[in-house]
């Protein structure tokens, strides 16, 4: 009962660390009491566990559930749970392996005497160290987690894993031997120090796992900035290329009016029509016009309606008045630009092709309605997987456009819907996104 | 259906007439009254029905704009097009819902599929729904519809004026409702897209919070798929 009792504690103390670090690090799916319900029954079976007093088990069923916990409670992906959950369950190892080392120094006959005074302050230091190491941790940690995007973490994050997992093989192998055997005074402080170095590699790939997701996530912002400075730069290369156009124009206007006048004299009418409406409709007749309200949307829209102008693809865009404000510089960029790079990729080379960009803002909602329609001849949706299927030349970089779409729709609590139209032969992207209120 | 043409230029006129008349036609569908104005006076001062407007902005006396306004107060259904030759931003000047912008010259595949976004949502607008109670048989637009909802052995359709104890269960309003503007979100609530608030995984609010529907979570997916198509049609 009392050894119960102890567990009881033991399990409490360790409930309370998960939830204070799942906390401080993750967005919770769910309420404050779902989740405090969820961690009370894995824990329940956590301490049913324990009655049967396999060390095994406790180990393999603390991961178990630390990774249901932060995986089913928490929005971050199944990898990175993983990740998290074998760090923690390595300190909380290593720490009670080196307050077991320590006492077994100092008092070597101190576990053989199997009270249940000896556990609780072998527990409580434990637990206490474990508390301290986490705590640390928390506070030295970077950043937190994104929300709804899983973790910065990718699939490579399995080899730093099995880092932590290796130690705690090699701390069960300890055990063993200090079970088996006594210990030496020596072979006690190495295995003491051991068990520090074991814990320090641990917390030193926290730290790189760390700094790895802290310089994807500046290398990410830096792209973004480049892609922007991309922007700015082609802008104004085409607001130079106009005015030049222009210069020209005004330039052979006398020349146009003069063959103009040699066409009146000679009374051909059509061919004076036809050279009137070819001189309207030159594209540097045509004024840089303002698209919308947002700088740096209308410098994006304005680069890709240049581009299919020289493409022939008739491009429209609607953009209602102020729904673009609240959205950063950084991801109107990456979402227009890759919307409308795949939409000019699909339309090209299609006779009659256009693409059409709607943004309006559905009343008395908070959502920002953004539609994008474009011809298509063929499905992009692959008939095997359907996922969309890309044409681009660089096949290293195929489905990044759509990632990032998919981050910025993410990141403005959005959703996002694809479809083709096989009677219009038209690709249909639907996109809302929420105005804070 | 009629359709109002106001433009000072009697060849933009002529050729609306000729597309509109041409998109019927296409789409094998008997053309409706057509009425054309040389000034928004004109058009202020006719009395009948105005459903779907082509308007210029820059006419001689009163503007495009002033028009649109001033019909949108009478009518806030009435779809109006602007049709312009002014190559800046207009919508910042614009103080009523255009529901699209068309430049001169007029491209006709894009006039086209404007048309039909137009006539659908005029459609969608106009779909007449009974409800037949225990005291009678009230007709309503669909659009007035906020939600159906199954309380207990009652079924109540909420609309924007009051409520209705209708006399028929859920299978039957589901099948009777629009599929496009109408969705099940649980088996007591039937929703109508166009009075959704906000949304959240497990409660749809509408009419600004006034009512709340369940969506059970295994719809949620379907749900949005069906909600993201609606704002698609009607943007």
């Amino acid at each position: 009962m009392k050894n119960t009792i102890c567990y009881f504690f033991i399990f409490l103390v360790e409930a309370i660390i998960l939830w204070k670090y799942a906390s401080h690090y993750f967005t919770p799916k769910y309420k404050t009491a779902i989740r405090a319900a969820v961690l009370c029954g894995l824990y329940s079976v956590l301490l049913a566990a324990a009655l049967f007093e396999s060390k095994w088990l406790n180990i393999i069923l603390y991961f178990a559930a630390d990774f249901l916990f932060l995986f089913t409670q928490y929005r971050l992906s199944w990898y990175s749970a993983f990740f998290h959950s074998s760090v923690l369950t390595t300190i909380m190892m290593t720490c009670e392996l080196m307050m077991y080392y320590i006492i077994m120094f100092f008092m070597p006959h101190y576990f053989s005497k199997n009270g249940i005074h000896n556990l609780t302050v072998f527990t409580i230091c434990s637990k206490l160290i474990f508390l301290t190491v986490v705590s640390i941790l928390l506070h030295l940690c970077f950043l937190k987690e994104q929300q709804g995007h899983g973790g910065r973490h990718d699939k490579a994050v399995f080899f730093l894993i099995l880092i932590p997992i290796t130690s705690v093989f090699v701390m069960l192998t300890f055990i063993k031997i200090s079970d088996s055997c006594i210990l030496s005074p020596a072979l006690n402080w190495m295995l003491t120090l051991s068990t520090v170095f074991l814990l320090a590699i641990n917390l030193l790939v926290f730290g790189v796992n760390q700094y790895n997701q802290k310089k994807n996530l500046e290398f990410t912002e830096m792209q973004l900035l480049l892609q922007k400075e991309a922007d700015l730069a082609q802008y104004y290369e085409m607001m130079l290329l106009q005015n030049e156009n222009q210069s020209i124009l005004i330039h052979d206007i006398k020349k146009h009016l003069q063959s103009l006048d040699i066409l009146n004299r000679k009374n051909e009418r059509d061919r004076i029509d036809a050279y009137i409406h070819q001189l309207m409709n030159s594209s540097t007749l045509k004024e840089v016009s303002r698209l919308c309200d947002n700088e740096m949307l209308n410098m994006i829209l304005s680069r890709y309606q240049r581009q299919c102008i020289d493409r022939h693809i008739a491009f429209h865009a609607d953009i209602r008045k102020g729904t673009m404000n609240f959205i950063a510089d950084s991801d109107i960029t990456s979402l227009f630009c890759n919307l409308l790079d795949n939409a000019i990729e699909a339309s090209g080379c299609i006779p009659d092709s256009f693409i059409e960009l709607n943004i309006s803002k559905r009343e008395k909602t908070p959502f920002i309605v953004i539609t994008v329609i474009n011809s298509s001849r063929k499905n992009p949706f692959s008939e095997q997987t359907h996922y969309l299927a890309s044409h681009k030349p660089d096949k290293s970089r195929h489905g990044f456009g759509l990632k990032s779409i998919r981050r910025t729709v993410s990141k403005y609590h959005g959703d996002m819907q694809m479809y083709y139209n096989s009677d219009s032969l038209t690709f249909h992207t639907i996109i809302t996104l929420k105005q804070p209120v | 259906m009629r359709i109002l043409i106001c433009d000072d230029d009697a060849l933009v006129v002529a050729q609306l007439q000729n597309y509109i008349k041409a998109y019927f036609e296409k789409a094998r569908l008997k053309c409706p009254r057509l009425a054309c104005f040389s000034s928004g006076e004109a058009l202020l001062e006719d009395k009948g029905d105005k459903d779907l407007l082509f308007l210029d902005i820059e006419m001689p006396g009163i503007n495009g704009i002033y028009v649109g306004n001033e019909l949108k107060k009478e009518n806030d259904k009435i779809i109006i097009f602007i049709v312009t030759s002014y190559s800046e931003y207009l919508d910042e000047a614009m103080r009523f819902h255009v529901f699209r912008y068309l430049s001169k010259p007029l491209d006709q595949q894009r006039f086209f599929r404007n048309m039909r976004d137009a006539v659908d949502l005029y459609h969608t607008m106009t779909v007449k729904i009974p409800v037949e109670t225990k005291t009678g048989i009230h007709t309503f637009l669909s659009s007035s519809i906020i939600s159906v909802e199954a309380q207990g052995r009652k079924v109540i359709v909420h609309t924007t004026s009051r409520d209705f104890e209708s006399v028929h269960n859920m299978h039957y309003w589901m099948t009777l409702l629009p599929q496009n503007c109408f969705f099940q979100t649980h088996r007591s609530f039937i929703v109508n897209f166009e009075h959704i608030s906000d949304f959240d995984h497990s409660l749809v609010h509408l009419a600004g919070n006034r009512f709340q529907a369940y969506l059970t979570k295994r719809k949620y997916s379907a749900f949005k798929e069906a909600y993201l198509l609606y704002l698609e049609s009607v943007r």
